[in-house]
C-alpha cells in the first residue's frame, strides 16, 4: 500500500510548500546521519524563475567537495502504486571537465514509500560512497553501495517493485 | 589572434536514456528566444527514430509547455527533467539552461 502525499502540489500553494518542507526535512536527516564528512549546500538550482512552481526541481543540493549534486523532481500522480525513477547526470558534456558536477536525479510522486527509497539512494550519495543503481531480472530496483571509507563492502539497500 | 568571447547565454536540450544521448545546444551573446527554443527542441525531436520519438511524445509536449510558460522575461539557469512516466530506463527529455537567459519573448 502506497500513500501519496501532497498530491495537489501543482494546484495548491500550501501543498507545494509542504512538499518543499518535506524534502528539506528528509534531506536534513540524511545529511545529519551521514556524519558530516562533506559540505552540502542547498538549494543548488531553482526552477528557472521565482514564479515557476512546478516541482522541477522541488529540491536540490550540491557538494563542492565531492563535485556531486542532488536534484529531486516531484511528479503528479500518474497511476496507482510506487512511481520512482532515479538516474545519474553530468552537468557538462565532458564528464572530465573540471566544472562538471555529477548529479543524482530522483523523479517521483511523493509518497511514504518513494521517500523511503529516496532516503536509501541519498544516504550513500551524500557520504561520498560509490553507488550502482540497476534493475534485476524481475525489474526490481537495486541499489549497491561501495563504502568509500570501508573498502569494497557491498550492501543491497532497497528493492522496489 | 582575436580573443574568443565567452557566450553569455548557453544551454542544451537533451533526449536521453540508458542507451541514448542526443542533444541540441545553444551558445550565443543574446538570450535564446522562446521561438528558437521551440525550434531547437523540435530539431532534437526530429533527430530521433520513430520509436524513441513516440516514447517521448509527452516529454516533448511538457518541455514545449515549459518554454511557453516561461513568461516574457524567460528563465535563468536551471535544469528541467521530463521523464517518460512508467518506464525505468532513464528515458527522458531535459532542458538545461546553463548560463544567462532562455525562452525570452521578443515583441
Amino acid at each position: 500500500m502506497v500513500t501519496n502525499l501532497y498530491e495537489k502540489f501543482l494546484e495548491d500553494t500550501e501543498h507545494y510548500e509542504q512538499s518543499e518542507r518535506y524534502w528539506e526535512r528528509l534531506w536534513t536527516e540524511v545529511v545529519s546521519e551521514a556524519g558530516g564528512w562533506y559540505t552540502w549546500l542547498t538549494p543548488w538550482m531553482g526552477t528557472g524563475a521565482p514564479h515557476i512552481k512546478d516541482g522541477n526541481p522541488i529540491f536540490s543540493a550540491i557538494s563542492p567537495d565531492l563535485r556531486r549534486g542532488v536534484r529531486i523532481i516531484q511528479l503528479e500522480p500518474y497511476e496507482p502504486g510506487l512511481d520512482f525513477q532515479v538516474w545519474f547526470e553530468n552537468t557538462e558534456d565532458d564528464p572530465l571537465d573540471p566544472e562538471n558536477i555529477q548529479e543524482l536525479v530522483i523523479a517521483c510522486v511523493l509518497s511514504d514509500l518513494a521517500a523511503a527509497y529516496a532516503r536509501n539512494v541519498l544516504e550513500p550519495w551524500v557520504d561520498g560512497s560509490r553507488i550502482l543503481i540497476r534493475r534485476d531480472q524481475a525489474g526490481c530496483l537495486m541499489i549497491d553501495r561501495a563504502m568509500k571509507h570501508e573498502g569494497q563492502l557491498l550492501h543491497r539497500l532497497g528493492q522496489a517493485a | 589572434m582575436p580573443k574568443s568571447v565567452e557566450p553569455e547565454h548557453r544551454g542544451r536540450f537533451q533526449a536521453q536514456s540508458d542507451y541514448l544521448e542526443e542533444s541540441e545546444n545553444w551558445a550565443q551573446q543574446e538570450p535564446l528566444t522562446a521561438r528558437d527554443g521551440h525550434r531547437l527542441l523540435t530539431a532534437l525531436e526530429n533527430r530521433l527514430d520513430d520509436k524513441e520519438r513516440r516514447i517521448r511524445e509527452d516529454c516533448f509536449r511538457r518541455a514545449h509547455r515549459f518554454i511557453d510558460n516561461a513568461g516574457p522575461g524567460g528563465v535563468g539557469p536551471t535544469t528541467k527533467g521530463f521523464p517518460v512516466r512508467g518506464r525505468h530506463d532513464g528515458s527522458r527529455v531535459d532542458i538545461d539552461v546553463k548560463k544567462g537567459l532562455a525562452f525570452v519573448v521578443r515583441g
